[in-house]
């Protein structure tokens, strides 16, 4: 799980431009898929034979995209102008090194020196407009040679083991949702299950809208990682949720009132399976089941979410056992008897 | 590359300034705890110098002696502390901090650090997920005391108050000649004191020369001060960096990368050095520009100049982007240009400039 | 023998402003000399206790000056105004009592007209109990310094207060240590020294003049153990001796930091790592001086510092003499 995930980590796939994380997909779910189609967004759709066939059939999703930088303009000196794809706080961005483009040409985003600043200065972050990529060139048309407007770029981030069950690494959001499909991809199922790898969930649960509407299911498991603010700054109902306290099981967020039904199940297997499990304390963020769960008819939906702290920046930080966690717990879910589920 | 290549002599290291770079940037070494980095650069300097030595604040010597008794002496200083954090505390098995030297706190959100405990651990610094924030939050700066090291603890976290802790980021090459990295403030100037010394080699000098690595500059040029009284120099040559142009940046008060050495001119630099370099810069036709400090040149030729009787001082200091930050950025070609002046700065001073 | 409650009660009831310390120098030479120890004092007022040993030479400091005031001017009304002496709050200044060198009584109070947010030292006034200029002037002059009129007192559970323990804990450690050395090869000078308050200026001479191998500053550290405490140190009264890591002047030495944490380790003396970024010691000054010095301290945690309530735990006090002690005596500190 680990090896996969930092594989995930590592590859660049920013909302609107997430091929790279497909063809990896695409690669790995091969010898296990016994259909995989892909439509005209970018979703991957990859069918899953099991021993049945449920009459109401269940849609498992996690979307390949993550948060990243895209150039909106060299300046005549040679910087590179950029805007966030998907909600990044600025502050997270300064003196963090990026890799733009195909060519992953790398940058770097200074800070005026701390020396130059005034101390009104320093109380403000700066605005996005201030902040700017260097990449080394000093002319516009060095530049242009290899970076143009509409570029996307990452964060470079490595995967690191941090303490002894957790991982730092950027795009943990939703590559561990990724992770978990393809080891369920991997398995041998009970019913045939349709796995969703969904695009552009960072600007707006986009790609999950067509995916729902064309797998058109009954059943829907989105699989996330989640805000977790369990830091000192953070108290009370304001840490939302804390790693190593087990998968997140949707009730409400920012976008969705989650199935109550599903959410009983999944709470009685979590305890059935004597996996830990929590909600969060703040409805906050939002993810594919806002767009699922309106599909067509209506789709009834639930979702496993990872707790992940400093979510959206360069070194996201997550706990190994809570995608464990995750995984056992989609698992028992997907292959649940179609009388459970329908329940 | 061009240098090297001329400049070869027999039995030189022959490293080119970014290897040499490369390799003193895998040494954290945050301002008062430079010991374990200083052992290994007294070895690492012993590939230049002849003699190297080290004293008890954590200072590192490399002594290149002309063989003369009562040889006049030119001390080479440039720092081997680079900024960071202290451990203060811990709070539910997050890390409490302060800071070693100057750092802007707004760098800190979201930044690897490595700890360095024994064995060393890595580190996050937390901030709060943007889904909780507004925007009116996100203008304002994140004040230190809200900012903790998250180093993967449950529970208590082993590590003692007192540990000090570097930001995690290795060199990167970007593109025209530039590089990237933490604490090239001042590695990029011991590397290019390391270079002019492999220049340097073979060639026949009347004078002694001492480099120094000094300790703790970012905590008020302590470290120079000592190395000053110890070696009594006849001349210093103090290379640190000063501020590349950014955008956004005063320009009356940076230099452009790529613009070569900046020669300190002010009554912190002796009148006569700095006369000298710049001659001898002209002369060479190395690429160089004035720095004019008014008074505190903000490095080591504070303390320097007025050890003991008094060194003549002289500051050479390279044009660096995003100082105190880990993305510091500097161009090789100025690197290049600085181990190029003190090289032929040397010749000239060895061949009859010894009227100074 | 003098225990070092003994010791520091003495120290309490003698007034040392800075470039005021005679009155303290004297009654810790006494004190020497009835230990049959030798003492000279140098140029700047520094009293150095000489305990000889054919080992390495240490340097021990411990600032014998206190904050206080310094009297200015005095008006026509009899009012004195004075500046300070080092560090310290004008928010700590409203009417309390002072006392001169000469041993004239007074209080601070404030100009009432001043909000207290705008009040500087320019804004308060020491009130001697003069009707007029002219009896102000036959009992306080212009240059004439004051301190915080006060006594040693105990607090419960084996804590004290007084206006000085900002550095009388130091010196006490120093003195009572030096006094009851048993074997000892290490060369130790001892330096009781002046000016810390003003900018660490005694201590830069003695280190010149003594040329130690190494060196250990005996002095307070700040207690973050208070309600809302800002500084984010872990420092806290009762967890003793609180070995010095780092402060605002300088860094210790890592071969003496280790030395000391093993000193107290094997010796079950408590200790706490002590890491404070406001506030510079005489570390600083000897650490540089000459070639350099490799430096460290043993501090005790002190509330309230540079108020007239300095407030301390005798354990930890206690805990730096015995960990002092204890390091001269098995020689733990090799460099």
């Amino acid at each position: 799980m680990i090896e996969l995930l930092k594989t995930l980590c590592l590859i660049d796939g920013p909302s609107g431009c997430e091929d790279a994380v497909r063809d990896f997909v695409r690669g790995y779910v091969k010898e296990y898929a016994d259909e995989i189609k892909e439509d005209s967004i970018g979703n991957l759709f990859v069918l899953k034979k099991g021993k049945k066939r449920r009459q109401a059939p269940l849609m498992v999703c996690a979307h390949m995209d993550e948060v990243g930088i895209i150039v909106k303009e060299i300046t005549s000196d040679g910087y590179l102008k950029f805007d966030f794809v998907g909600g990044v706080d600025r502050r997270v961005a300064i003196g963090k090194r990026v890799l733009i483009g195909k060519k992953r040409i790398p940058g770097v985003i200074g800070l005026k020196a701390v020396h130059l600043t005034t101390k009104e200065e320093r109380k403000k972050a700066p605005k996005l407009s201030e902040l700017c990529i260097d990449i080394g060139c000093e002319k516009k048309s060095s530049a242009e040679k290899l970076v143009s407007p509409g570029d996307f770029g990452v964060f470079d981030s490595p995967f690191k083991a941090l303490g002894e069950n957790r991982i730092k690494a950027r795009a943990i959001d939703d590559r561990a949702g990724c992770a978990v499909m393809l080891k369920l991809i991997g398995e041998e199922l009970s019913y045939d299950t349709w796995f969703v790898f969904t695009v552009q969930e960072e600007v707006g649960c986009r790609g999950a809208v067509s995916a729902a509407y064309t797998v058109n299911p009954e059943f829907a498991l989105v699989l996330e990682s989640t805000t977790a603010a369990d830091i000192p700054s953070s108290e009370g109902a304001l840490r939302v949720c804390s790693l190593g306290n087990g998968a997140v099981i949707g009730c409400m967020d920012g976008g969705t009132i989650y199935d109550k039904k599903l959410f009983a199940l999944l709470r009685k297997i979590a305890e059935e399976k004597g996996m830990k499990w929590q909600m969060k304390s703040r409805v906050a963020g939002g993810t594919d089941a806002k767009s699922i769960h309106v599909s067509r008819n209506g789709v009834r939906t639930t979702s496993l979410s990872v707790p992940t702290r400093y979510i959206h920046s360069p070194s996201c930080v997550a706990d190994v056992r809570d995608i464990e966690t995750v995984l056992v717990l989609a698992r028992e879910f997907i292959n649940c008897e179609e009388e459970v589920l329908n329940a | 590359m061009l240098y090297s290549f001329i400049y070869q002599e027999k039995g030189s290291v022959g490293l080119d300034i970014l290897s040499i770079i490369n390799k003193l940037s895998e040494h954290p070494s945050p301002s008062g705890f430079e010991h374990s980095a200083s052992k290994w650069l007294e070895t690492y300097m012993s590939r230049f110098f002849e003699k190297t030595d080290t004293d008890s604040f954590g200072n590192v010597y490399g002594i290149r002696k002309c063989g003369k008794k009562n040889a006049k002496c030119l001390l080479l200083d440039a720092h081997i502390d680079e900024i960071g954090l202290i451990v203060t505390g811990e709070k539910v098995g997050f890390l409490t901090f302060a800071t070693l030297g100057g750092v802007d706190p707004r760098i800190l959100p979201a930044c690897e650090v490595t700890v360095l405990s024994n064995p060393p651990r890595d580190g996050v610094i937390t901030v709060s997920p943007p889904h909780l924030l507004t925007a009116k939050d996100m203008e304002n700066a994140v004040s230190i005391e809200d900012l903790f090291i998250d180093v993967g603890a449950e529970g208590k976290s082993g590590i003692e108050v007192g540990t000090p802790v570097v930001f995690t980021s290795s060199p990167v090459k970007l593109r025209e000649n530039y590089v990237s990295a933490r604490a090239l403030d001042d590695r990029a100037s011991l590397a290019s004191i390391l270079r002019a010394i492999d220049m340097l080699k073979g060639k026949k000098l009347n004078f002694d020369i001492v480099a120094v690595a000094s300790a703790q500059e970012e905590l008020g040029c302590r470290g120079a001060r000592v190395a000053g009284y110890s070696v009594d120099p006849d001349w210093a040559i103090v290379v640190d960096v000063t501020h590349g142009t950014t955008p956004g940046a005063d320009k009356s008060s940076t230099f452009d990368c790529g613009s070569g050495v900046a020669i300190g001119v002010g009554p912190n630099m002796t009148k006569k050095m700095s006369d000298a370099l710049i001659a001898v810069a002209k002369d060479k036709k190395i690429a160089h520009s004035i720095e004019v400090c008014a008074g505190h040149s903000g490095t080591n030729a504070w303390t320097v100049q007025t050890v003991r009787e008094g060194i003549a001082t002289g500051l050479l200091s390279i044009p660096l982007k995003y100082m105190h930050t880990p993305v510091e950025t500097v161009k090789k070609n100025d690197v290049e240009a600085v181990a190029k002046l003190i090289y032929e700065f040397v010749l000239w001073l060895s061949s009859g400039g010894a009227v100074l | 023998m003098l225990s070092i409650k003994d010791i520091l009660k003495k120290l309490c009831a003698t007034a040392s402003p800075s470039g005021f310390e005679s009155e303290t120098a004297k009654v810790i030479a006494e004190m020497a000399e009835d230990a049959g120890l030798s003492h000279s004092t140098d140029a700047l007022g520094n009293l150095i206790i000489h305990r000889p040993g054919v080992g390495r030479r240490v340097l021990l400091d411990a600032h014998m000056d206190t904050i206080g005031f310094l009297a200015t001017f005095i008006d026509e009304k009899g009012f004195v105004r004075f500046d300070a002496l080092g560090g310290i709050s004008v928010c700590e200044l409203h009417n309390i009592p002072v006392k001169f060198l000469n041993g004239t009584r007074g209080v601070i109070s404030y100009e009432q007209k001043t909000e207290l947010k705008d009040r500087k030292m320019s804004s308060m006034f020491i009130d001697i109990g003069a009707k007029d200029e002219k009896t102000a002037r036959e009992a306080v002059l212009p240059g004439d310094a004051a301190y915080f009129d006060g006594e040693l007192r105990e607090l419960s559970g084996g804590r004290i207060f007084a206006p000085y323990l900002d550095n009388r804990i130091g010196c006490a450690v120093a003195l009572h240590t030096i006094m009851n050395l048993k074997k000892c090869d290490y060369d130790v000078y001892a330096v009781f020294s002046v000016q810390e308050e003003v900018g660490c200026r005694g201590a830069k001479t003695a280190a010149y003049a003594v040329e130690a191998d190494f060196s250990i500053v005996l002095d307070v550290t700040d207690s973050c153990d208070t309600p809302c405490f800002d500084g984010y140190g872990e420092t806290g009264m009762g967890g003793g001796a609180a070995i010095k890591i780092m402060d605002a002047a300088a860094i210790a030495h890592p071969s003496i930091i280790s030395a000391l944490v093993d000193t107290a380790e094997k010796n079950d003396i408590a200790y706490q790592r002590d890491v404070i970024t406001a506030g510079g010691t005489d570390t600083g000054n000897i650490q540089l001086s000459r070639a350099g010095v490799p430096t460290g301290g043993i501090s005790v945690p002190v509330r309230y510092i540079h108020s007239p309530c300095e407030t301390a735990d005798m354990s930890d006090i206690e805990a730096a003499a015995k960990l002092l002690r204890c390091a001269l005596e098995t020689q733990s500190i090799i460099l």
